[in-house]
């Protein structure tokens, strides 16, 4: 079974806010002596590829990506945890603007068709960015790979019998009670939640040794369909981007008794 | 024509579309009307479209962009939830728009409608235009939308729901307790609550408040409480009425799943966590002696037994 994870590089965002900044231009954030982390939603994604490997599927894993400059050590590390290629557009030379959901899932379709003409099963992406936040690319590439899509998935199993090229996909999608569980046909996209689970941390070693693994890095002009890559009449605009401070106003509750501020505490909420 | 010779701009009021959910007498539920009363001051035109008995999500995603095109709609709008974000990006996909999650405003200009919403967990908000030939599908940042009074939408718009691809098996209802997406209030404990037992004691506290048990990332990484707990980044985004944080330090990671609680009370001995700044009411002190102090005046400690069951 083939299955294609996105993966993307974002800014460690377990970083303290205090390091993060506006970048001069106005439309990205820089991290004072941040680096690059792979995004923890795209984690989620390679590890319900895994789990479909560990429930006995015969999975090969594709790892695609597409950003500028992508760290190479990064995406060794997604190799090593059990991923058997990986496959990125650099787009540092034609860079997409923060956000735009439609450009990125634009350059995922040309890098799939591109990278994997044999098509094929799932396509797994992370329900949102880590920098972001947008949550719309994985339907977006569903809908220009032409496939299924079922988002918020919480947890993924494929049901296909031995020999069977075809098969389905069933999820258990997030919904506000609970879940809805959902089944449509192979070739899909499903995005991911965290309740999937999460990456196993692998020893160092196996990330050196991945370094003999499949890997490659391609600009636009390499991938498929670059001439049309621009499917929108009219485009969303960046218009800026601003620092929040969503501090309260705290009152706090002073008593040198610890005990008697929770009971104190308690009154308050339960006055509530 | 304007004093300086030039034309005003003409700001065109848009025509939005409210995909929420209503009750059988007509009246749209809280959320719903919490998206009315935001639009109230904003649309020209508000339309209701009910997707109360649907589930049949991307059916369900092609009916709404069929109802928003036939009344010319330059926006659907959704209560926050998971089910909204997943519609919200089907939707957008198939009337290739532009999905905005969580979005804490929308304003009509002479060039479209401009949208704030947040990204990197919140920690910024980027600035959108969304041109007037473009459909925007947003669902709301909980605090924006419930903060006005609903406006009556002028008519309601039918969803004609075909089946797709997509099957639905079944729906599948969580147990209550155990559940942080969609709970009113919520007891989360963080590295500070020590380990696992201390993860009982907020149990019993969580129990006496009839709230959700929830934590941030550090004890889920430790195994001291089920990875379904985790409320942030990479786990859940909440916003429940009240947020008791115990012992969270208050990174951006954490904070970008609960910023939106309407309440938030932080416990901590630490004067200097960032949680302190982000909170409503809070105890400095040994979170322990704040706990007990809080079950034994909620008279809870007779629960907890049943409340320590709940921290498997």
């Amino acid at each position: 079974m083939r299955v294609i994870v996105t993966m993307k590089q974002v800014l460690d965002p377990e970083a303290p806010p205090s390091l993060l900044a506006v970048a001069p231009c106005g439309f990205e954030v820089s991290g004072r002596g941040v680096g690059p982390r792979l995004d923890p939603y795209s984690m989620h994604a390679l590890a319900a590829a895994l789990e479909l490997r560990n429930a006995g599927h015969p999975v090969h894993i594709h790892v695609v990506g597409v950003g500028p400059s992508p760290s190479r050590n990064l995406y060794l590390w997604a190799l090593a945890s059990g991923a058997d290629r990986v496959s990125l557009l650099d787009t540092v030379s034609d860079p997409v603007a923060f956000g735009d959901a439609w450009a990125t899932a634009s350059l995922l379709d040309a890098l799939i068709r591109t990278v994997a003409p044999e098509g094929f099963d799932l396509v797994l992406c992370g329900r949102r960015a880590a920098d972001t936040n947008a949550g719309a690319v994985g339907a977006a590439l569903a809908a220009l790979l032409e496939v299924p899509v079922l988002s918020l998935a919480r947890s993924v199993q494929v049901d296909r019998a031995a020999g069977d090229n075809s098969g389905r996909v069933v999820v258990d999608q997030l919904s506000d009670i609970g879940a809805n569980r959902l089944a449509c046909p192979m070739p899909a996209v499903v995005t991911v939640s965290h309740e999937v689970g999460e990456v196993e941390s692998v020893p160092f070693a196996k990330v050196v040794e991945a370094k003999k693994m499949p890997f490659e890095v391609l600009s636009r002009s390499d991938v498929c369909g670059s001439g049309i890559l621009d499917p929108m009449p009219a485009t969303p605009t960046l218009l800026g981007m601003h620092a929040r401070d969503d501090r309260r106003s705290c009152e706090l509750i002073a008593d040198p008794d610890s005990r008697e501020a929770g009971r104190i505490l308690a009154r308050r909420i339960r006055g509530n | 024509m304007a004093e300086d010779g030039q034309s005003p701009a003409v700001i065109v009021a848009p025509t939005v579309v409210v995909a929420g959910t209503w009750t059988t007498d007509g009246s749209p539920d809280s959320a719903t009307a919490a998206v009315l009363g935001f639009l109230g001051g904003l649309a020209a035109e508000v339309w209701g479209a009910n997707l109360g008995p649907h589930r049949d999500q991307p059916g369900l995603a092609d009916a709404l962009g069929e109802v928003a095109r036939s009344v010319g709609a330059s926006a659907v709008v959704l209560p926050s939830g998971a089910g909204s974000e997943s519609l919200a990006g089907l939707v957008a996909a198939r009337e290739r728009g532009t999905v905005s999650l969580d979005t804490r405003a929308i304003a009509a200009t002479a060039d479209g409608l401009t949208i704030r919403r947040p990204s990197y967990g919140g920690a910024f908000d980027v600035e959108i235009l969304i041109p007037p030939t473009h459909l925007l599908v947003a669902t709301l940042d909980t605090p924006a939308a419930d903060h006005c009074d609903p406006v009556a939408p002028q008519g309601m718009l039918a969803l004609e729901v075909r089946p797709g691809d997509t099957e639905l098996i079944e729906q599948v209802e969580d147990s209550h307790e155990l559940s942080i997406t969609g709970a009113g209030r919520i007891v989360a404990g963080g590295r500070g609550v020590g380990g696992p037992e201390g993860f009982a004691e907020l149990a019993i506290l969580a129990e006496a408040l009839d709230a959700a048990l929830g934590a941030s990332r550090p004890p889920c990484d430790a195994g001291w409480v089920p990875g379904r707990y985790q409320v942030g980044i990479t786990g859940a985004r909440v916003a429940p009425d009240l947020y008791v944080a115990v012992g969270i330090s208050g990174s951006v990671q954490h904070r970008a799943g609960m910023q939106s609680s309407r309440t938030v009370v932080a416990v901590n001995n630490d004067p200097e966590a960032p949680m302190l700044d982000y909170a409503d009411l809070a105890v400095v002190g040994d979170w322990r002696e704040v706990v007990a102090g809080m079950i034994d005046e909620l008279g809870a400690r007779e629960a907890a037994t049943k409340g320590a069951d709940r921290c498997g």
